[in-house]
């Protein structure tokens, strides 16, 4: 095993630099030093160059550490990913690793060919470019969810499921087969880092994708502000027709109950958690291999309810693991979920060997009460990325 | 407000004649009651602005008259601006103190003489009714299509009867003084200007039922939201165009064609008789052995068979459990193949696909609320067509098996009532954030969460009146407490929202008979209606299909909207309806099935079968 330090730093590209993992990775590996080129796609008007600086600001990065990602206009997936002949012949010439950060991550059946595009398409381009550049090392973003759904352990190794949740599992399962094949053709060294859901930063929940976890918390959060204005600022008659009412201490009486399967339970990690983990297999683990940095232990669903119940100062919120009838507020829960649904009924667990192997600090990755309340303080406080744009 | 805002408004009148019509129940003008002229209702006073703020005309002692009866009670605002946002009442008030001034200033109004011709005219029908002032012509000169030129006519009648109209016919015709007949004194397409006499049948408002035959007969001075009000009076119905519009003259120029010609049929399939008085001034009626065969379609067009002086129109039964729904569609082949298979299938009463201008223009009390609702319904909800239906408990049952997604009217009622609460609305954000497989309007259609969408949506006629000016929040608010105000069936027969169409811009309507088995061939006469207003910078949209004949045939109209006032408009809204035209032709000569509503032309007494399935 060849300790990063004791190498000489190269030249890092990293795709999908402006996204939620790829700018925070961006940022801490600037932070360690390298160079790195990112390649980000204008967007909504914004360049590239901008669309970071956006960023960089509301992850408090410095200024000087920004200096130090070069930022390429382009799209994986477009041929010589949309950099033109020139710039595409100088980053293969000058490229030692590439991070493949850029995915879709929708989970709706009609977003499939976009989330083929990127996931997929889009990577055999990249994967060209690694095969005719210096690049010696690639790094391959996956999800822990790739994983067959079973009851037992998902193992760190390539994995062909039968069947997936959503096309983004499934394509993400294809870009691991594909970059395996053509780097191991090549001869390139490859990683495969499988996260679970990454939330906001641990210390102050920071984030600007509001999917994933916080999607259907995001739906209890406007039911509830709603059903608040209808108590307190009209009179109340609609939402007590619902059931709805307020009860002891403020607390408000919100009769949902969400179906769930026994063991169910979501595996969540801070993005400054995932970015460390990574550097770190980065740094020592560059033998190659498939690394789940993944919480040890699911945060079981019932869990996640009692802080959500807390949190939002709300009774009523209970799980069931039998279909029952659905009054208008499951409805809504139901139908503005759908694509989440099905991880609410999820049980798969990860095992980490890999990663524990190079792991030499104890890090706190439990998703505790404290690291969900600072999530939702922080999703609520940027109105579930509202007042981003970049 | 200044003289040149006023002339600005003033020259925005949209000539739809909803000011001659008691549509809100507000009464209408009272300054018109006595006699009915264009110049004493709003819209001639507009006109009659102009024409003086611009001296085309004199002062003179009528339009002194004219503007003395007009006692500034405000109806016209309310009218007009639910129509079409515009408050006339500034300009009545700026006419009169323009007369003030005029008087004021030591001037003394000009008295138009009576020449010969006029003194005949007089004769047949009274003093009163005939006239050859130009404060009374000319409002008769012109109407918003830009391909119509200014035309004064030398005089205006009002005759009561057929015998007056068969004396004022022979008397042209021995003057070889030309002449034309008006509806309800509007025109928004030109064909009905003339340099001579110009016939007003304001006076002609009788409206006989012959319920055992299921039939009324009005006579032309009757628009069609009075024959449906007293039609529903009597527990029917009749098939009608837009509410301002007389029924004669519906029928005289291209036949009448409403969402209920899905079921009902158009042309000679609404009526049981008529009687006309022909260009030599000779009575004559359909069901007369020697009568001119209007039944036959040419469709290099006709001449007109004379002046129409009653219709007997179909009256129909309708059931008492009847109800709008309406399905959303994203797209426009999904939209118009269910309507084609509703009409296959005969079902429902009353069909039309609607496009997002359509709908959200119609249900909007403001231009600023249907900009901001399009773009809640097509971009936050996806619904770009949506799917209006009329029909019983039976049919409505059958649709929701065929289409799982409908707003009901209830969802209706309340979106209505809602409007200014829609765009913006933070609770509604859990929509708008939506990501998942379904069109978010199927969210909003789901019958599950009404209760819900009813404590978000903020949905009362005070909501509503929120959104227009503040002087008018008070009517508003009682206006909206009605309930045919969002009833989709109520609107669907006196369809008193839909001339909202031209409160944006003025549209020039292409409307055509199109087959509804050829689904890509009305997608692609749509896009190039859509191709022509876009490079010549005009304001365009699709406007709506009817399926005809058990969905074989269907009606459609693409608008281009034009300001008339606006010269630059009006130059590219000519070159596209030029560019228009030949598209029109070119598919008319080419491709089965397709007709344009020019090869009716004054054969709105047609069989349908003629024009449809004829070559």
């Amino acid at each position: 095993m060849i300790n990063r330090q004791e190498e000489e730093k190269g030249l890092l590209f990293i795709t999908g630099a402006s996204g939620f993992l790829g700018s925070h990775l961006a940022i801490e590996l600037a932070k360690r030093g390298y160079s790195i080129v990112g390649l980000i796609r204008p967007l909504n008007g914004l360049s590239g160059e901008e669309r970071l600086r956006r960023i960089g600001r509301l992850l408090e990065a410095d200024f000087r550490i920004l200096s130090r990602i070069s930022v390429v206009e382009g799209d994986m997936t477009l041929p010589e990913l949309g950099l033109g002949k020139d710039l595409y012949h100088e980053l293969s010439r000058s490229v030692t690793e590439i991070i493949n950060c850029a995915a879709d991550t929708s989970f709706a059946k009609k977003k499939r060919e976009v989330v083929e595009r990127i996931n997929v398409y889009g990577l055999e381009n990249l994967l060209k470019m690694a095969t005719k550049s210096k690049c010696s090392f690639f790094h391959q973003i996956s999800t822990a969810y790739v994983s067959e759904k079973t009851s037992g352990i998902c193992k760190e190794e390539l994995t062909s499921p039968k069947k997936f949740t959503n096309a983004y599992e499934e394509t993400k399962c294809r870009a691991e087969h594909l970059s395996t094949n053509v780097c191991h053709k090549a001869g390139i060294r490859l990683n495969i880092y499988r996260a679970g859901i990454v939330c906001g930063e641990s210390r102050k929940g920071r984030t600007f994708r509001f999917n994933g976890f916080y999607y259907p918390l995001k739906s209890i959060h406007r039911l509830v502000e709603s059903f608040r204005t209808n108590l307190l600022e009209k009179d109340g008659e609609k939402a007590r027709k619902m059931g709805v009412r307020f009860v002891e201490e403020n607390r408000l009486m919100l009769p949902l109950t969400i179906r769930v399967t026994e063991n169910a339970g979501i595996n969540v990690i801070p993005v400054d958690y995932f970015s460390r983990m990574l550097i770190k297999i980065m740094d020592v683990g560059n033998q190659g291999g498939i690394f789940h940095i993944t919480q040890e232990k699911n945060c079981p669903l019932k869990d996640l309810i009692e802080y959500t119940r807390k949190y939002f100062h709300i009774e009523g919120l209970n799980i069931t693991l039998d279909g029952s009838p659905e009054g208008p507020i499951e409805r809504i829960f139901n139908l503005y979920n759908e694509p989440y649904l099905p991880y609410l009924q999820d049980s798969r667990v990860f095992s980490s060997e890999n990663t524990m192997q190079l792991r030499d600090e104890k890090l706190d990755d439990r998703f505790t009460y404290e690291r969900f309340k600072i999530c939702m303080d922080y999703a609520i406080k940027a109105d579930w990325g509202k007042t981003f744009k970049g | 407000m200044n003289k040149t805002d006023i002339l600005q408004t003033a020259r925005q009148c949209r000539h739809y004649a909803m000011c001659k019509i008691d549509f809100l129940k507000t009464g209408i003008c009272p300054a018109a009651i006595d006699r009915p002229f264009v110049s004493f209702f709003p819209q001639g006073r507009m006109d009659l602005f102009s024409g003086v703020y611009e001296r085309r005309i004199p002062v003179t002692k009528e339009l002194v008259h004219i503007v003395e009866s007009c006692n500034l009670c405000g109806i016209c605002d309310k009218q007009c601006h639910f129509v079409t946002g515009l408050r006339p009442l500034t300009v009545m008030k700026g006419l009169k103190e323009y007369v003030q001034e005029f008087l004021d200033k030591g001037n003394v109004p000009e008295e138009s003489k009576p020449d010969d011709f006029l003194i005949a005219l007089q004769t047949i029908t009274g003093q009163k009714w005939a006239s050859s002032d130009p404060a009374i012509l000319f409002p008769y000169a012109d109407d918003p299509c830009p391909a119509t030129p200014f035309t004064m006519p030398r005089y205006v009648v009002m005759p009561s009867n057929s015998s007056e109209i068969s004396e004022i016919i022979k008397l042209c015709r021995r003057e070889e003084i030309p002449y034309a007949v008006r509806g309800n004194g509007a025109s928004v397409i030109g064909f009905v200007m003339s340099t001579g006499l110009v016939m007003d049948m304001n006076r002609m408002k009788g409206i006989r039922f012959d319920e055992k035959n299921w039939c009324v007969y009005v006579q032309p001075g009757v628009s069609a939201f009075e024959t449906q009000k007293e039609a529903v009076k009597k527990g029917y119905r009749v098939n009608a165009a837009e509410p301002s519009a007389l029924l004669c003259a519906n029928m005289m120029c291209s036949g009448i064609f409403s969402n209920f010609s899905h079921s009902y049929g158009i042309l000679a399939d609404n009526y049981v008789n008529a009687e006309f008085v022909d260009h030599d001034g000779n009575l004559f009626n359909l069901n007369q052995f020697d009568a001119p065969n209007l039944f036959s379609n040419d469709k290099m067009g006709r001449k007109s068979p004379g002046v129409c002086t009653e219709v007997g129109v179909k009256l129909y039964p309708f059931p008492e459990d009847e109800e709008g729904l309406i399905v959303p569609f994203s797209d426009m082949e999904g939209a118009l193949s269910f309507a084609s298979e509703l009409g296959r299938r005969r079902i429902g009463n009353a069909v039309g696909v609607l496009g997002g201008e359509y709908l959200s223009v119609f249900i909007s009390p403001t231009e600023e609320l249907a900009r901001r609702i399009k773009r809640f319904f097509s971009g936050t909800l996806g619904i770009k067509y949506a799917v209006l239906v009329v029909a019983d408990t039976y049919d409505r049952k059958i649709i929701q098996e065929m289409e799982k997604v409908v707003i009901s009217q209830k969802l209706l009622s309340l979106l209505i009532l809602g409007l200014a609460d829609l765009n913006g609305n933070e609770s509604l954000s859990i929509i708008e954030e939506y990501v998942g497989d379904r069109e978010p309007y199927e969210i909003l259609c789901d019958g599950e969460i009404l209760p819900l969408l009813e404590l978000l949506i903020d949905s009362s006629p005070e909501s509503l009146a929120k959104a227009v000016p503040e002087d008018l929040e008070g009517f508003y608010k009682d206006l909206y407490s009605r309930p045919e105000m969002t009833n989709m069936v109520w609107l669907s027969m006196f369809r008193i929202i839909s001339s909202r169409m031209g409160r944006y811009k003025h549209p020039v309507a292409f409307v055509l008979y199109v087959p509804m088995d050829n689904i890509a061939l009305i997608m692609e006469i749509d896009s190039e209606f859509k191709r022509i207003g876009d490079i010549h910078h005009i304001h365009n949209d699709y406007g709506f299909i009817t399926p005809l004949d058990m969905g074989k045939r269907g009606v459609y109209e693409f608008d281009f909207y034009v300001d008339p006032t606006d010269d630059a408009d009006r130059r590219n809204c000519l070159n596209a309806m030029a560019e228009a035209v030949e598209m029109i032709e070119s598919y008319c000569g080419g491709a089965n099935g397709v007709k344009w509503i020019q090869s009716v032309l004054y054969q709105g007494f047609c069989r349908s079968e003629n024009l449809l399935y004829l070559d």
